[in-house]
This record gives structure tokens, sequence and C-alpha cells, in this order.
């Protein structure tokens, strides 16, 4: 029998065995990250550059977490898997305790104030641990362990609890997340195409009928009010800015004497930050180097799948994820998609954050060391 | 070659189920790969993500590679507003560089018309309002001192939780102020502007007469001035939030006329900069709410033990708004008001900059943003740096009042316990540098600052201004004028030795107790039977004996005198640098016409020159100009007593410098020089000196003049208590003088002087004896026992000096 796992790999050399393919690119947009986050950063921030060195360390945290996850075994990975999940469920019951008083008009209040970690949100590692989790629940429906009925039940059960606790929050902004992530491993998943199409035509026939006749225009302002908090008919200020500070970018960065404002460049608008300081070519190699990571994490959980679908589907899970990030993020600053506050992964400043997505990073890695060492 | 592992894989794989299969370790090659790839799901999902991802390419590529657009989205016209950025005061810092004013920048939260009006305007001022009092941060309006609401009939205990608004407004309301004040604040057309209702007519809120309950005027201001609700139909706010809406709105109200044109308004300062990120990331909810900053002086904790020197700073007045409106001031500007921030207004003050304001105003009027970066930056103003010393001043004022507080609790038969003010001045006599200088009482600046927001602060600067028997505000260092008493015979024993009339070497008169000079009759006031007997020039200074300095001032005239005191200083401005510095008199023939309209009083006498010999009569000098007469006497020379030291650019540039006042040499001869210090060390040291009990074992020697001054409310008060020296004797480095009024006695006042040589000379032992059972430094003002042949100088006591 061929040594495994872990066994293999003090054979062969961990780092012999790591996708560079996942890793390079991440690592790269990290790089662009910081260096734009730097630029913005040290004007008009008072805690400069402790701010800076702040992300730089929880870069590096990161980068540890996901080289240790990376060497696990799955049925560790697995534990890790349903701890992440469990975790968040008590993180997400606590914001409500926590945030009880501050829940209120004035937008979603996710964050959680905790010792030593600061403020994070828990619905960060919510969007692993579900990835995580229903991907084995996935699994056993494929290979009836369980029956499709019990299989869907726990599916339910699985999802309806940290989508509860999100909603209570309210923060929509997630909960779309999760419903990408899980349509997405639904329709990998082998979802027939005929259902495909069916709840597609559905939505694109429901939605705008319910649009026009069933919602009055208080109603879809309040709608609209609550998908994208701040929303207002007739604002487009943000967009405008956004827009004006990429275009400001020319082909290699702005040579305007002050930047554009743009409301919160260091998070939710930083692509806009990405044009101005490095113009076309750093956001085509930002967009190039995110969309590539993205393909061969998907090729990667294909070759996974024949072998370990729980594997394929968590990758999946995780990846679209991200992707549900990107392109939402990349897509308001572009005027591609409404204008929500949700931040670019690996980019964006913010420690927490960007400490969780290296973790789901290292899952991922996980599975990627696992499919090349399949292959030798 | 793959291998298998499912036998110890967590996962069981199960061949039936089919999905495995699509997997064939035999099929390798790049077609096969991709054939296997593109019939999966996978392939599906990445290329919707590559489609994206080349949507996102493309539309950031068209922005920034099309020029035009780039042009066009930046250069796009906007709303050209601006608003005025506070430059930050200059600091003022003591001689070691301790601060002691400086300027804090605080965040503002002002209002600019942003084209809202009614029902958006009133929910957007409500949102706003709920925002601020949620995280607790303090706005006011005006209107709340006339209309607020009653808690009386509240069954809750007072909340303090105010972003409870339900739970902050409940009752009724009721009017804040008497019928009168409310009537004008009605009828005043820069306020309500209602009108008083003829017969015949009745107030209701749909009409413009004054309404007679508070409950009138809210549903007045509801339903028909800012139109909060339409009375027709259901409220759609309650009274507390109505009364968010009506406070912004009064506020808006009463300035309407700036706000319509652009000058934004404050609503609140010290905002917390979450709450103010939190404003501009939703500009678009709400519409003309901009942040800015504005600079305050703060003034530290032990600055205000040196209030009077350093003043503080104020609303510009009209007058001054004339003055320095040429020069760039805004007719709210901050300014100084007192003390060096008075006298270095044009140093402190900086220029103020002009910075674009952006706000999300209706459609139509959407434009660029415009950079903070652009616009004129505020110039700081310059650093002052005084030559007080901060530990010395320190002393000086605490001391000066514990040493009043002291003398009111001895009462004695000349002590009525009345001592409630002073000043004191302690000066380098090489430079004339200021190294301390106290009034008692004093006031807090800090108050004078927080007034707009503070009423406890408002109360005490009220009180302040109003008090007119201790005047807290006057600087009496230098703007107060007293007689000097005792402090004045050196000045006296300089113009004799000087004109000849009694030499270093010869100089003794006889005291025989009760005498008959110039037509008078005096009594020596320690021994009016017996007499001190023969006394020298230091001997006469050290008893400071009467019948001495009443002979020697007779023979010497009172032109003489007046001539040398004037050259020592006293009568004549210092020329320190502070504003509103007092001249005073010297007792001259010139000067008891001046200030006698009756042409009999303008009369000159021989007994006037006795009295003014010993400091009494017209003659009545600051604090600071007995100060610069103490380092005269010391050095001979004649100093500029200053306070500011340099003045510098924010960068560190020295761009004034004081070390150039130079001391001027005066024309008095070295050898009467000496015959009077020998006399005021003889004070401090010899057995018989008024002053020496309390510098017995002072490790420094010490040169000095008591004084005790009557002012000629003996019935009433006390005397005034003075006190110069300076120190060491032999080699002096400073010059003290202090008064106490009312404070009996000259030397109940010496703690003050050695509590400050002590920390200047960092002798140790701190703790002042200041007890002298007897003073004989006491001079009478006019105590005639009998009347002598010619016409009794009555009416003259000090008429200067209360």
């Amino acid at each position: 029998m061929a040594d495994t796992g872990v066994t293999q790999l003090k054979r062969d050399g961990y780092f012999s065995a790591i996708d560079y393919w996942l890793l390079i690119p991440v690592l790269a947009v990290t790089m662009i990250g910081l260096y734009v986050l730097n630029k913005v950063l040290s004007t008009g921030f008072e805690d400069y550059p402790l701010n800076f060195y702040k992300q730089v360390g929880a870069v590096l945290i990161g980068l540890v977490l996901a080289m240790i996850i990376g060497r696990l075994e799955l049925p560790t990975l697995r534990l890790i898997g349903f701890s992440v999940y469990g975790m968040s469920i008590v993180l997400l019951g606590l914001v409500l305790v926590d945030g009880f008083s501050m829940a209120d008009t004035w937008g979603a209040d996710s964050w959680l104030k905790l010792p030593v970690v600061g403020t994070f949100q828990p619905s960060e590692l919510a969007k692993i641990g579900l990835a995580m989790v229903t991907a084995d629940i996935f699994e056993s429906i494929n290979f009836k362990r369980v029956s499709a009925l019990t299989g869907t039940g726990m599916m339910i059960a699985t999802y309806a609890v940290p989508i509860g606790l999100i909603m209570l929050q309210p923060d929509f902004g997630t909960t779309m997340v999760i419903v990408f992530m899980f349509i997405c491993t639904l329709f990998v998943f082998g979802i027939k195409w005929r259902y495909v199409l069916l709840g597609l035509s559905t939505a694109v026939i429901a939605i705008p009928l319910a649009w026009i006749f069933y919602f009055s225009d208080y109603q879809k302002n309040r709608i609209l009010t609550f998908l994208y908090p701040g929303h207002d008919p007739d604002a487009s200020y943000n967009l405008l800015q956004a827009q004006a500070a990429i275009a400001s970018g020319g082909l290699s960065g702005s040579t305007r004497e002050y930047p554009i404002h743009v409301p919160v460049k260091w998070s939710d608008f930083i692509y806009t930050a990405v044009s101005e300081h490095m113009g076309f070519i750093g956001t085509t190699a930002l967009v190039a180097l995110i969309f590539f990571f993205l393909i061969r994490s998907l090729f990667i959980a294909s070759q996974i799948q024949p072998h370990r679908p729980a594997a394929a589907y968590m990758v999946v899970g995780l990846t679209s994820s991200l992707a549900f990030h990107y392109i939402e993020n990349l897509g308001m600053c572009v005027g591609l998609m409404p204008i929500t506050g949700i931040p670019l992964p690996f980019v964006s400043l913010g420690g927490t954050s960007m400490v969780v997505n290296f973790i789901g990073l290292g899952v991922m890695l996980n599975i990627a060391i696992e499919r090349n060492l399949m292959r030798r | 070659m793959a291998y298998d592992l499912r036998k110890d894989s967590y996962y069981t794989f199960d061949h039936d189920t089919g999905k495995g299969k699509i997997y064939q370790d035999d099929q390798k090659g790049v077609v096969a790969q991709t054939k296997r790839v593109l019939a999966s799901r996978y392939a599906v999902l990445s290329i919707i993500f590559a489609i994206v991802g080349s949507l996102i390419f493309y539309n950031t590529a068209a922005l920034q590679l099309n020029a035009s657009t780039a042009v066009g989205m930046i250069e796009s016209s906007g709303i050209p507003r601006q608003q005025t950025v506070r430059a930050p005061r200059g600091d003022i810092v003591d001689t070691n560089g301790i601060p002691l004013a400086y300027s804090q920048t605080i965040p503002v939260l002002y209002l600019t018309y942003a084209g809202l009006e009614d029902d958006e305007l009133n929910a957007m001022l409500l949102d706003l309002a709920e925002l601020l009092n949620r995280y607790d941060i303090k706005w006011t309006s005006k209107l709340t001192n006339y209309l607020d609401w009653s808690h009386e009939t509240c069954s809750h205990e007072p909340v303090t939780d105010i972003s409870d608004l339900n739970a902050l407004v409940c009752g009724e309301p009721q009017f804040m102020k008497d019928a009168e004040a409310i009537d004008y604040w009605q009828t005043d057309k820069y306020q309500l502007g209602l009108f008083a209702a003829q017969a015949g007519q009745t107030s209701t809120f749909k009409n413009d007469l004054v309404k007679p309950t508070a409950n009138d005027v809210f549903e007045y201001l509801l339903y028909n001035r800012f139109q909060i609700e339409d009375p027709e139909k259901p409220r759609q706010y309650t009274d507390a939030e109505a009364f968010q809406i009506m406070k912004l709105r009064y506020t808006l109200m009463i300035n309407n006329w700036l706000f319509k044109n652009g000058t934004p308004l404050e609503i609140a300062r010290n905002v917390d900069p979450e709450v103010i990120n939190f404003i501009n990331e939703q500009n678009y909810r709400f519409r003309g709410v901009i942040s800015g900053q504005d600079s305050t002086r703060v003034y530290t904790d032990e600055a205000v033990l040196a209030s009077h020197v350093l003043g503080y700073t104020g609303r510009i007045t009209s007058s001054q708004y004339e003055e320095l409106k040429p020069l760039g001031y805004a007719p709210d500007a901050m300014v100084g008001q007192a003390g060096i921030e008075q006298i270095a207004e044009r140093y402190l003050a900086g220029q103020d900059g002009v910075k674009p304001y952006n706000i999300w105003t209706v459609a139509g009027e959407a434009g660029t943003f415009f950079s903070e970066a652009i616009g004129k930056d505020p110039e700081p103003g310059y650093d002052v740096r005084l030559t007080l010393d901060l530990s010395l001043q320190k002393v000086a004022q605490t001391v000066l009042a514990s040493t009043i507080a002291e003398i009111r609790a001895k009462v004695s038969k000349a002590n009525k316990g009345d001592a409630d003010s002073g000043a004191v001045v302690m000066l380098d006599v090489r430079t004339g540098a200021v190294l301390a200088m106290a009034s008692y009482p004093y006031y807090n600046p800090n108050d004078f600052i927080q007034q707009a927001t503070d009423k406890e602060a408002a109360k005490r600067v009220e009180a302040n201004l109003l008090d007119g028997k201790t005047k807290p505000m006057l600087n009496r260092a230098i703007q107060e004028i007293y007689a000097p008493g005792s402090t004045f015979k050196p000045a006296t024993s300089i113009a004799a030795l000087e004109t000849g009339v009694i030499t270093p070497f010869s100089n003794t008169i006889r005291c025989v107790g009760t005498q008959a000079i110039a037509n008078w009759t005096w009594h020596c006031l320690e021994y009016p039977t017996s007499g001190h007997g023969d006394l020298s020039l230091t001997r006469g200074l050290a008893t400071s004996c009467n019948m001495y300095f009443y002979t020697l001032g007779n023979r010497t005239g009172i032109d003489a005198i007046d001539k040398y005191a004037g050259l020592l200083g006293l009568g004549n401005l210092t020329g320190i640098d502070l504003p509103n510095e007092a001249k005073g008199y010297r007792s001259s023939k010139e000067t008891k016409t001046l200030l006698r309209s009756n042409p009999a009083d303008q009369l000159w006498y021989p007994a006037d020159t006795c009295q003014s010999a010993i400091g009494q009569f017209d003659n009545s000098f600051t604090v600071i100009q007995l100060a610069t007469y103490a380092a005269s006497l010391a050095t001979g020379n004649k100093v500029t007593p200053h306070l500011i030291d340099t003045i510098s650019t924010p960068d560190g540039v020295i761009i004034k410098d004081n070390d150039d006042l130079i001391p001027v040499k005066l024309p008095i001869s070295a050898a009467s020089l000496e015959a009077v210090r020998a006399g005021m060390i003889a004070v401090a040291n010899d057995p018989e000196g008024t002053a020496t009990s309390a510098f017995r074992n002072f490790p420094i020697k010490v040169a000095a003049k008591t004084g005790t001054a009557e002012t000629g409310f003996e019935d009433f008060s006390s005397s005034n208590g003075l006190f110069i020296c300076y120190a060491p004797a032999d080699n002096p480095q400073v010059a003290i003088a202090q008064i106490v009024e009312k404070g009996a006695w000259g030397s109940n006042t010496i703690g003050i002087a050695k509590a400050l040589l002590s920390e200047y000379f960092d002798v140790e032992d701190n703790a002042v004896a200041v007890v002298v059972p007897i003073d004989s430094a006491v001079t009478p003002a006019t105590t005639p026992i009998t009347p002598a042949t010619t016409t009794a100088p009555t009416t003259q006591t000090a008429p200067i000096t209360e």
C-alpha cells in the first residue's frame, strides 16, 4: 500500500507538494493590496503606520496558519470544519447578546469585540464553517449514505441556524454570500439542468412581476434600503466618485496631486485606490490574478471530485464565497453591481478578515496538496 | 502513478454512485483532460467566472484608457462652496518650555443649506438628532433657553440616557424664563417675531400672534412655523421627536440669512470621529451635514496660576473687528482679550484657511467632490516663550493666596482681618525678565473659552466680571496703583544723597519723638515720647523711622525727590509687554495741581513734602514699578521689565527676541547707591531691621524694605502691606515687589518673598516664620496731634489708592 497523506509528505517534502499555482496568485494579490493600502493609509490616518503594520502582521499570521492547515490530514480537517462551524454559531449568538443595545436602524451590527483578537465578524467564520460542514452532507447524499430526504433535512438544519442568526443582525450581504455558495455547490453537486433552468426562469419571471405589481414604491424603497444599507434611489455619488477615481488612474497610476475622495477607500472601495496608484497595469494584474486563482481552485476541485467529493465541495464552497466577494466588490466599483459594504478579500484593510481568509486558503491548499500527491 | 486513498480515507468511495467514474487513470494528455474538464459543471462555473472577470476588466479599462472619460469625470462642475478653517493659535510656554496655553483641534459638525425644505428637512434633522443622541454627543439649541419640557408630571426618575427620546421629553412644554423675557422673545423680530394680539383677535397656532402658553408656542412651531406636522393629518412624529426637530429648526431659523447664503452653522462640537465617518459615508442621507474643525484654546491646570499674565481669548468685539478686519480677521474670530494673549495677538493668531466643502444636494447639483487637499490651509500662529518660570509662578500665586488667608486669620488692633487681595512681581535684575507675576484673586481663563457651552463656566465668568469689590479680572501687578509707604524711603534717601543734603559719611539726624517740622507737629510711631535718638541713614532705613525721613525730605525738597523717584522708575510706565499698564502718580507740585480742581487745594505746603518723603500723599505706583525700582537700587541700572522671551514660528525660527532690551545706567552715583543698599541690607539683617526676624537664618543675604501704607480708610479697613527686596545683597540676581491690600503690616507679607527666594535659590527649609510683633515701618498718612500754625492739609489722605 502506498504511503498516505502526511507520511508521504514527510518523505517528499511539504514544499514540493504545495500548489504554487494557487498560492502565488493569492500572495501577489496580497502584495498589491499591501502596497496600495500603505499609500492610502499614509495620507490622513492618525494611527498610521501602526494600522499598516497590523495588516502586515495579519498577513504573516494568516500565511503561517494556512501553511499549518495545509499539512493536516483530511479527517483532522473535517474536525476543524465542525469546530469552525460550531464556534461561528456560538459567536454569532454572542453578537446578538453583546450587540443587543446596538442593534438598530443604523445598519448591520455584525461586529464582535473579543479580547486579544479585537473586533471581528463571526459571519466570516460562518462562511468557512458552512462550506466545510455542508460539503460533508453533500457527499453523504452523493454516496447514498443518507437518503435524499434525510440529507435535505440535514442540509436545511445546517444552513438554518447560522443564516437565522445572521438575518437577526441583520446582515443581508453575508446571507447572499451563503446563498451564492449553496447554489454553486448545488450546481457542481450535479443538480439536473432542468432544475437549474426552472429556478432561473422562475426568478427571472417572478422578481420583476413582484417588483411591478406587488410592491409599492414605498416598499421597494424599503427593500432596497434593506438590501443595500444606505441605498438612495437618486444617489450615485459614491459610484461617481469611485469611477472618477478609477478613471484617474490611467495607464499606470494617477498623476493628480491629490487623490479623489472615495468613501471607505481602505476597504470597500480599495479597488479604486489600486487604479489610482497603479493604473490599468495594476488593476489588470489584480483582476487576472484573482480570476486565475478562482478558476484554478475550481480546476483542483474538479480533479479531486472523483476521489473525495466532500473535498471538492469544500473547495467549491470556499471558492464561490470568495468569488461572490470579488465579483460584488469589483463589480460595484465599476458600476456592474449595486453598492454594498463588502470588502475585497486579501486586499482590504482588516486583520481578522485577512486571517480568516487565509484559513480558508489553507483548507484549499490542503486539498490541492492532496490532489498533487495523487498525481505523482 | 496515483495511489488509492480509499481504504484509509475517512470517506468511503462508492463506485456505484457514478460520480467518480468521470475520472479515469488511463485518460492522460491535454486533449482528454480538456474534454473532461469541459464536460463538467466545474468548467461551466469557471467559464462564468471568466466572463465576469472579463467584464470587470473591460469596464475598468474603459474608464482608465478613455482619456475623455477621465477628464470629463474629474473636471465636471460641482458646487463651489467653502468654509473657513480656523488657524490654531500659537502656544504660550514658560521659560523652560512648559506649555501654559495651547490650541486643541476639535471636530465640529456643521449644517449647511442643501436645498432641503420642510418634510425632507425635518426627517433629516430627526435622523441627525437621533444619531447624535445615540452617541451621547451634546448638542444644544437656544430654543431650550425659552421653551422646554417640564418633568414635573413625569412618573420616572430623571433620565441620564439621552438616547431614549421619549424619556427625555415628557410632561408638557413650559417657558423657561419669566413672562417679560418670554414676551420679548416672542415679539423680537430676530427671534420669533410674533405680534401682540389686538382687541378681538384670538391667538391660535394658525396666526402670528403672541401665544399665551408654552403649549401654544409648541403647537405654533409644530404646525405653522416649521410645518413639522400637518394639522389635517394624523401625527407622524411623537412630541419627543418633534421637539428634537424643533430645536434644530430653531437654530436654522435664527441664523436663516447666513444659512441660506451657504454659511455652515455649528450644531455640535467634540463629535466622535466614528460619527463623523458615518455621516461622511452617508452624506446623501445627512444632506448638508458636514464636518469641520475648530481650534480652541486650552490653558493647562497650572496656567490658571498665571491667568493675569496669560489673559484669555474671546469673541472679537465690534471695535476690535473694525481694527483687525484689514488683517483678515473673521467677524466671529477669537482674539486675545487680556494679558499676553492680547499683547501678542498678531503673533499668536495664525492665518485662517479656506477649504471647499462637499455636500450631497438635491438633483441637478450633483457634481465633483472637491478634495479637502485643495484650498488654502490655515497657517498656525507663532509660539510665545515667556520669561516666566512656572515653578516660581506657582509659588508666587499659591503663597500669595495663602499669605492673604493667614493675614486674615490673625486679627489684631491694626489688622481688621480684611486682607483680600494682593500682587507680587519677581524680576531678574540683570535683564528685567519677569520671573513671576501673580495677582490675587485670580480667575480661570478656561472659563472664558468654555462659557459658550458650559453654563457653570459662564456663571463664574459673570461673577468675576461683576465682582466690583475684589475685581478678580484686574492684574494688580500692573493695573492698580498703590501708595508705596515706607518702600519709598530709599528713593527719598537717593534724592537727599545726590543733592548733597546728606553724604554717605555724614547723615545723622536725631529723632526726639515729637517734633515740629515744616510747620507741622509730627510723632515718631514707635517712640513718640523718647524718640530713636541719633539715627544714621542706615539705621533710619532699618528702623524706618518716619521722623528721620520727615526731616530728610523737608531738607531735600519735593522737586529733587520727584526727580530721583522718577529716575528710579516710579510713576513712569515701565513699558512691560502687557496691556493697560497704569502709570501712577509721583507727589509733586504739578501732580497736586493736576489731581485737585479747587485752586485752594492746589497750593503746595512744606508738610506735603514730609508726607511725600515717606511714600504717602499723592505717591501711588504699580507693583511692577516697585519691582523695577528695587532692581534699579540693586544694580544702578534701569531695566525694562518684560514677559515675552522669544517669539518663534511653528518651525522654531525665532523672529523676536527680547534679549536686546539692554539695561540703561542711571545717573546716580555709586556711593549714594551703596549708602542706601547698606540701609536696605540692615532692614533684613540688623537687629533693629523691620524684616530681620523673618530672614533670620536665611542662607541668602537679602536687602529689603518693608512698607505699610495708609489708605485713608483706616476707620473701616486695614492699611496696605508692601515689601520690596533684592537678593543676594552683594551680587543681586532677583528683585521682588509685593503688596497685600489691607494686609495691615508690610512685614506680614514677607512670607511671599521668602518663599520665592527659597524656590529661586533652592533653599531647603521653605517654612517661613513671619512673626513680627511690632512693625515700626508703619507710616501714618495724616494723623496730626496738634494743628500747626499753617492750614492743616486735612484732606491729604492717599487720594488714589483705595
